[in-house]
């Protein structure tokens, strides 16, 4: 934390939300997922090297490269974004610091979302100006080759094992909640797909088409555009507090409505109403409830029924329950 | 479960798919967008441009091309059962004119980082070459250049780049007559029995250039001049050394 603002007990007149760790069985999937993740870099750094080694003057070489450059954002927004995210909340930020993740895949959609439409663009003027692709030759053990033999190998390289480790990452990303995490492994899943892409372009060159290679770039941008506004309107969305959704962000999560089911189920609440937002991994909650009587032991029901509450599920981090006279 | 396994099967499909047509595809790769490769073959017609540029490519008194690079492109030509059309003409027009298909291959001293390399097929590096100091027979260019007096020849990027190492730079018309050391591109220097430096004043790397995209064609150019690159040096050292040698019976009555 080093400095970065007072410690809660410093400042009893501001609260700060509970410290959260997570659960020891989680905490070892995040251990898992950190190791994958730094094994992600290696892998990708290779592919980078060796896709920039062949690039030669092929545009869907061009785009595999840059797709893969763009790549390295979620493991390290996740490597980084996991050592900050489970930080002590303290005075200066008292919801903790689950939202830099969220932050992070803001930042990096909206550099997917760029860069998929400049190459897009790129690839068209490509298109219309028909600039043909030169590919020369490289010297091989005494031979001289046609490059796009290199590129197609390097390419092979850059989309095969992807596909193992997005589905590595899948499961982890579902058991820890973890956006970036999940945005990761379908990126890498659905990598074989860019590289089939730039592969068929430089076959196409090989096959005398000078257009399938920006043809081919002009799918991959379109891909990476597709996936940059998908996941810019998800972290948009996360920031605009909307309400929670599953990792995939087709369904609404069920958390809001079993809180709700519970607290309407207490013998001592006569209605609620329940507000769920989402924080980076966590999620907090409020409920406004009426209580059927207001003796003395309303307060400890309150205690108890919150405390019970956050047992719903580990993601609940705080459950705020305020009794009102009536609801609106 | 089953919604994914469907996928995976579809995925294998695809993939054999690929990899079918890459073996497929394999046959005779790469092919020419514009066919020059067989055109050159059925026309039997190699249409080059000739950037004159001594002893790379020069005219002789006839206005014959001439030149070890002339020599080699003649030798492609005769392998693909073509004759050679030559056009002469500065570096820019022939360049455009490559650019727009209307020439096979372009040679003339043409260096790898020519500033049309984006819009033409830029060959393979055949040959490096140093512009470097060199000493007489016997002797040895020192450490330091600091103060040296060194003959270069005239107009060239050579006494610049001497000059700002302080050394005294001396140009000199004929600099295979101007006494003590030269600095010369390390052909010459071979030619006249010099001693090169270790460090070199400017590297280059020599390239032939073809029509943008034609694949086959560059690559069938890549391989020729590749194998020959040991003949275009050796015809330029002759080159520098006949030319030595000229001088030497002219000055002897």
């Amino acid at each position: 934390m080093r400095g970065l603002g007072k410690k809660p007990g410093d400042t009893p007149e501001l609260r700060a939300a509970a410290p959260h760790d997570l659960p020891a069985d989680k905490q070892r999937v995040l251990k898992h997922a950190r190791r994958l993740e730094a094994w992600t870099l290696v892998y990708l750094a290779s592919a980078i090297v060796l896709l920039y080694l062949t690039l030669g003057s092929s545009q869907a070489m061009k785009a595999a490269w840059l797709e893969d450059l763009l790549s390295l954002i979620p493991p390290i927004s996740f490597l980084v974004g996991s050592r900050v995210a489970h930080r002590k909340p303290c005075a200066e930020y008292p919801y903790g610091y689950h939202r830099a993740t969220t932050i992070a895949y803001l930042v990096g959609s909206v550099a997917l979302l760029f860069m998929g439409l400049w190459l897009l663009v790129d690839s068209g003027l490509k298109l219309i100006t028909a600039e043909h692709p030169t590919i020369g030759s490289v010297q091989l053990f005494g031979h001289t080759v046609w490059q796009g033999w290199l590129m197609m190998a390097a390419l092979l390289w850059s989309g095969l094992p992807s596909i193992f480790l997005g589905r590595k990452k899948l499961p982890l990303a579902e058991e820890l909640h973890d956006k970036v995490l999940h945005a990761d492994a379908l990126m890498n899943k659905a990598d074989w797909l860019t590289a089939a892409a730039a592969i068929l372009g430089i076959l196409g060159i090989g096959r005398g088409l000078w257009w399938a290679d920006a043809a081919a770039a002009g799918v991959i941008a379109l891909d990476i555009a597709w996936d940059g506004q998908k996941h810019l309107r998800t972290a948009v969305g996360d920031l605009m507090d909307r309400a929670p959704r599953t990792l995939d962000s087709e369904h609404h999560e069920t958390l809001p409505r079993q809180l709700r089911e519970a607290l309407c189920g207490l013998p001592w609440v006569e209605a609620a109403q329940v507000r769920v937002r989402e924080d980076g991994h966590v999620f907090y909650a409020d409920a406004l409830l009426v209580p059927r009587e207001r003796g003395p032991e309303l307060v400890k029901r309150l205690g108890n029924a919150a405390e019970d509450l956050k047992r719903l599920d580990w993601r609940l981090r705080e459950v705020l329950l305020v009794p009102v006279d009536r609801l609106d | 479960m089953l919604r994914r396994e469907g996928r995976a099967t579809s995925r294998a499909c695809t993939l054999t798919a690929a990899l079918l047509a890459l073996t497929l595809g394999a046959c005779g790769l790469p092919k020419d967008p514009n066919d020059t490769h067989e055109r050159v073959q059925e026309e039997r017609l190699l249409r080059a441009g000739l950037v004159r540029h001594e002893p790379w490519t020069y005219l002789q008194h006839e206005g014959k091309p001439a030149g070890p690079e002339v020599d080699a492109v003649e030798k492609l030509a005769a392998r693909l059962g073509a004759r050679v059309v030559w056009t002469v003409a500065p570096e820019s027009e022939l360049m455009h004119g490559l650019e727009k298909h209307a020439l096979d291959l372009v040679v003339g001293g043409i260096s790898s980082k020519t500033p049309w390399a984006k819009r033409i097929g830029l060959g393979k590096p055949f040959l490096t070459t140093r512009l470097v100091p060199g000493a007489p027979p016997g002797g040895s260019v020192p450490e330091s250049l600091q103060g040296q007096d060194i003959a270069v020849a005239p107009g060239g990027v050579a006494g610049a780049l001497l000059s700002k190492e302080g050394a005294r730079v001396r140009e000199a018309t004929d600099l295979h007559r101007a006494p003590g050391l030269r600095a010369a591109w390390d052909w010459q220097l071979e030619a006249w029995g010099y001693v090169p430096g270790t460090k070199a004043l400017r590297e280059e790397q020599w390239v032939w250039v073809v029509p943008p995209g034609e694949n086959r064609w560059l690559l069938t150019v890549d391989r020729f001049v590749l194998e020959h690159a040991e003949d275009i040096r050796r015809g330029l050292v002759d080159h520098a050394r006949t030319r030595a040698a000229h001088v030497s019976e002219e000055i002897q009555p």
